[in-house]
């Protein structure tokens, strides 16, 4: 009924001026296949440099101005187009990439559609500049919105230069969806970023109205990864390296203590192409499960190599989006090769935060700055310095200083030692505070532990060990504990009586609005059943209703270890606190509690000596 | 108030009073004893407004009557620090002055009007029981009650008397011990009487007895009972609440029953239990023609194997049970041989212990 209507209303209006079928014009065709590509500034820059690479640049010189609407400058010292192809650069459908069929299922290259220049060609006027080894100069040829003009010699270095001007000019639509500037630059560095990470081999520059913004020479891999993430993250990291016969997966993930609201800080790449994979972000997330608090993403980098015949990355146009032959298997391997990168690692976070030093740095960098300004007023020798220059460099914030620059580079070099596999071995002596906490001597400082999480965490791995080995021993009710109970919460325990009965509890349903409890696990005979089981449906009705079979068993053996451990405020005796410290280091992720928080922090002799400032700056 | 005291006789007046002094109370009134010398004797009180005692010291002599209010641990330091037979309490304004023959302690009191009453046991008692019997039925059930459950009534002893027989049944939900005896006399009437005791008596109680002969009588009011000794009247609150219907949960369809000596199945189970720890309780009970063999094994320390050649009859059984409710159980049988009879290995069993003494009690779901 309210579809005929609809036709009715509408009918009039399409019969009077009923549009022709017709053939659109070729520049048409690109302009809406650039809508497909390219969004905005960045998705240039994205594409400009992905040619880049692909011609073999060992250098990248990325330019903007006003944002990218001004000016976009991409130059590389690639090998460069002979001037004969150079018109064709533009055309739609043409590129070097690929000839064949099969090639289009053996993609080693980073572009392949043939698209990007043209699609660019015809939304701006663009520009490229390009010389080969073996030509004696170089040539330039013109597209304003599409029309191409002839080739030009031109002056010119070796490689490739293209000139974005004047984006969007004839698409006003996408003209005015620009952000602001600093916006839209925002994006762009961040996609430079994402095409420097992994091509450590390349140096990348960007500069931005002038002003040097990125700046990575060519370095080692790691170095490279590290420029994605903060300073402060730097020395929390785990190298990874896992492979099955054809996939490699390496990379570096941090410790959970990095694990953040948002997934900014982790970055995909299959074979050195950036990815978003719902799969891999599932897998790092689960990787990570019981170490982080819920909800928090791990930052991870994972460079993924993959014989490209066993992906299709031709699903989506940004290539953003691809389809694994087996997502399974990678799946797997990220899960499993993270996990156990994890597993085999000391996690404890630092108890001082990172973040102190680089608060140092700039505060430091403003001392001198003042006192450079002190000087300069002073008369005499002091007070006329040479070159003024160099004292406002480091005045300015953003780029550190370069002593800071080379300490930086020294501790990547060698791997921090927070990371490494080996545990510290612990010391027989520790003191308990404010019967909530454990302090212990370690041959680098010492550790705090939150006695109850680290309890919960042993308890919880104990029980995790415990019913792989069968349902857990439980004390069967002479006289059944009763509990209140409604209708909602009775079907809950229905739902999860079999995974009750693995954790040793049998509830039944006993009378209007009552369970009984018919036996409960020897472990928590301290407990008052009662108690956790009106907990255990309360939560229930709210939280636990929708989880699959393994979220929930986590759950409930989560509740039970945190009900079973030792409280903050259990005063333990030497003997209690020595046996919590030894079992520290026999179970598995003991440097978070399960719920993601960490047991431990550590406080290394170096902290101490930087906070006690022994250390000089 | 001038008394000359037996320094032991009043020793032991403090230590029982001591017992029922509030530990932690923010009214310092409670933390006091009250001496009271009417005329011939010293009456010791103290309270924690659940329990009351009143001991009576007859080891005195009184030059002059009257009460006071003194610090219960500082005096009890006092009478126990000190080396004489007797030593002087006298009560001089707001201070009790304690001299032996060489010290000499002046201690601050309290305002005697602040203590609660202490009730006194007046009248005939409803029942009464021989001491040392009384203090066998408190031994045998006590330990099986709740510590802090929070099911009020598993805390206490269910106590009944009806045709001069008495029955005290204690469980904390997971077995249930039952012990019956004769009573001196009964007066009681047909109905006879119910009350459930806070464990804390029934161990003050257990205490307060030391005649084995002598008769303890019993008054249970609304919400209090009254015991009287020789030497002192207890008061207790009653617990409220609903004892469980015990009777239903006695297994009455036992076809599987063992026999064996009270001591040597203790010592078996005792060496099964060495290596139980906190989370694997269990000890494996397997009953066969031969005899039982009790095995236990825990993830964390290692494997138990104990044979135990007794009689059996019935069918083969494998049965979890928690060692230490067995040999707490064990360890109150006064007879020389148990019997434990079984249905199923989820259901409960019966232990035995001669004629007077049952005890039910729920198995484990071994791993």
């Amino acid at each position: 009924m309210l579809a005929a209507t609809g036709c009715i209303s509408i009918m009039p209006g399409v019969t009077s001026t009923l549009p022709r079928i017709q053939q659109l014009s070729a520049a048409l065709v690109n302009r809406i296949a650039a809508g497909e590509v390219i969004e905005r500034p960045a998705s240039v820059v994205k594409e400009l440099v992905e040619n880049a690479l692909d011609a073999g640049a060992s250098s990248i010189l990325v330019e903007i101005e006003d944002g990218g609407r001004e000016l976009i400058r991409v130059t590389d010292d690639g090998h460069g187009i002979p001037a004969g192809e150079l018109p064709l650069a533009f055309a739609e459908h043409a590129t070097s990439k690929i000839a064949t069929d099969d090639d289009l299922f053996n993609i080693s290259t980073m572009g392949f559609r043939g698209e990007a220049l043209a699609s660019i060609g015809s939304v701006a006027h663009a520009r490229i500049l390009s010389r080969t080894a073996d030509s004696d100069a170089a040539y330039e040829i013109l597209n304003r919105g599409g029309q191409i003009a002839d080739p030009q010699a031109a002056a010119g270095n070796v490689g490739t230069a293209v000139e974005v001007r004047n984006l969007f000019f004839n698409v006003p639509a996408r003209r005015k969806f620009m952000k602001g500037a600093p916006t839209e630059f925002g994006h762009i560095a961040d996609a430079v970023l994402r095409l420097a990470l992994p091509h450590p081999g390349v140096a990348f520059r960007l500069v931005n109205n002038g002003k040097k913004s990125l700046d990575l020479p060519a370095t080692d891999a790691v170095s490279r990864l590290l420029a994605a993430w903060p300073e402060e993250f730097h020395e929390q990291r785990l190298p990874l390296e896992v492979r099955d016969a054809e996939i490699r997966i390496t990379g570096i993930v941090g410790l959970p203590e990095l694990a953040r609201p948002t997934n900014k800080h982790q970055y995909l790449y299959l074979n050195g192409r950036h990815i978003r994979d719902k799969f891999i972000q599932h897998a790092l997330r689960e990787s990570f499960r019981g170490l982080t608090e819920p909800g928090r993403h791990p930052a991870a980098i994972l460079l993924i190599q993959i014989p490209p015949g066993d992906v299709d990355v031709n699903v989506h146009p940004t290539k953003i989006e691809v389809r694994f032959k087996d997502s399974g298997r990678i799946h797997g391997l990220v899960l499993s090769g993270v996990r156990e990168k994890l597993l085999g690692s000391d996690l404890t976070p630092s108890a001082v935060p990172m973040r102190a030093d680089n608060f140092d740095t700039t505060e430091r960098a403003d001392v001198r700055a003042t006192l450079a300004a002190f000087f300069q007023q002073i008369p005499g020798d002091l007070g006329a310095p040479q070159n003024p220059a160099p004292l406002q460099l480091h005045a300015q914030p953003g780029p550190a200083p370069s002593l800071e620059f080379s300490a930086q580079q020294a501790s990547i070099d060698s791997p921090p030692t927070t990371a490494s596999a080996h545990l510290p071995s612990l010391p027989a002596t520790a003191i308990q505070l404010h019967n909530s906490y454990l302090v212990t001597e370690t041959p680098e400082g010492m550790l705090i532990i939150d006695q109850h999480a680290l309890h919960e965490r042993i308890m919880y791995e104990e029980l995790k060990a415990r019913i792989t080995r069968g349902p857990l021993e439980s004390q069967r009710m002479l006289i059944p504990y009763t509990v209140p109970a409604t209708s909602r919460q009775v079907a809950l325990l229905e739902q999860i009586q079999p995974l009750l009965g693995r954790l040793g509890i049998e509830v039944a349903p006993f009378g209007p609005d009552t369970v009984a409890i018919q036996a409960f696990p020897t472990f928590l005979s301290k407990l008052d059943p009662v108690e956790f089981m009106t907990d255990l449906l309360e939560r229930g009705e709210q939280e636990l209703l929708d989880l699959h079979d393994e979220e929930l068993l986590h759950e409930l053996m989560d509740m039970m270890a945190c009900k079973a451990a030792v409280k903050a405020g259990d005063s333990l005796t030497p003997a209690e606190v020595q046996a919590l410290i030894a079992r520290k280091d026999l179970v598995d992720r003991s440097s978070n509690c399960p719920h993601g928080r960490p047991t431990t922090l550590r406080l290394s002799l170096k902290d101490l000596e930087k906070q006690f400032k022994r250390t000089g700056f | 108030m001038k008394v000359i005291c037996n320094r032991g006789a009043l020793l032991e007046a403090l230590n029982v009073a001591g017992t029922v002094v509030a530990s932690r109370t923010p009214k310092p009134s409670l933390q006091c004893v009250k001496l009271s010398a009417p005329d011939k004797s010293l009456t010791v009180m103290a309270t924690d407004l659940e329990v009351a005692i009143r001991y009576i010291d007859h080891q005195v002599q009184i030059d002059e009557p009257g009460e006071a209010l003194v610090p219960a641990d500082k005096m009890r330091d006092i009478v126990r620090e000190s080396v004489d037979d007797t030593l002087s309490i006298e009560i001089s304004g707001d201070n009790a002055i304690i001299k032996g023959q060489d010290s000499n302690f002046k201690i601050f009191t309290q305002n005697v009007a602040e203590f609660p009453p202490v009730p006194d046991f007046e009248g005939e008692p409803q029942f009464e029981i021989a001491g040392g019997h009384l203090k066998q039925l408190i031994g045998q059930t006590l330990f099986a009650a709740a510590k802090e459950s929070s099911r009020y009534a598993f805390n206490g002893v269910l106590v009944s008397v009806k045709g001069k027989k008495i029955s005290l049944v204690a469980t904390d939900g997971r077995r249930l011990a039952m012990a019956k005896g004769d009573l001196v006399s009964d007066n009681s009437g047909k109905d006879g009487v119910k009350a459930i005791i806070p464990a804390k008596a029934l161990t003050l109680i257990d205490k307060l007895v030391d005649d084995p002969e002598e008769a303890v009588g019993f008054q249970i009011k609304e919400n209090q009972i009254l015991v009287h000794t020789s030497s002192a009247t207890l008061t207790s609150s009653l617990v409220e609440g609903q004892f469980p219907p015990f009777e239903d949960v006695i297994p009455k369809d036992c076809d599987k029953k063992m026999t064996a000596s009270t001591a040597d199945f203790l010592a078996k189970i005792r060496l099964a239990s060495l290596l139980t720890t906190e989370e694997s309780k269990g000890v494996r009970l397997t009953f066969t023609k031969k005899g039982l063999v009790l095995s236990s094994r825990s993830p964390e320390s290692g494997e138990a194997t104990v044979n135990f050649p007794c009689k059996y009859e019935g069918t083969d059984v494998e049965i979890g049970f928690n060692p230490t409710f067995l040999i707490e159980a064990l360890r109150v049988v006064d007879s020389d041989d148990i019997t434990l009879e079984l249905t199923a290995p989820n259901r409960p069993g019966l232990l035995k212990g001669g004629p007077d003494f049952l005890y039910v009690i729920m198995p484990v779901n071994l791993q």
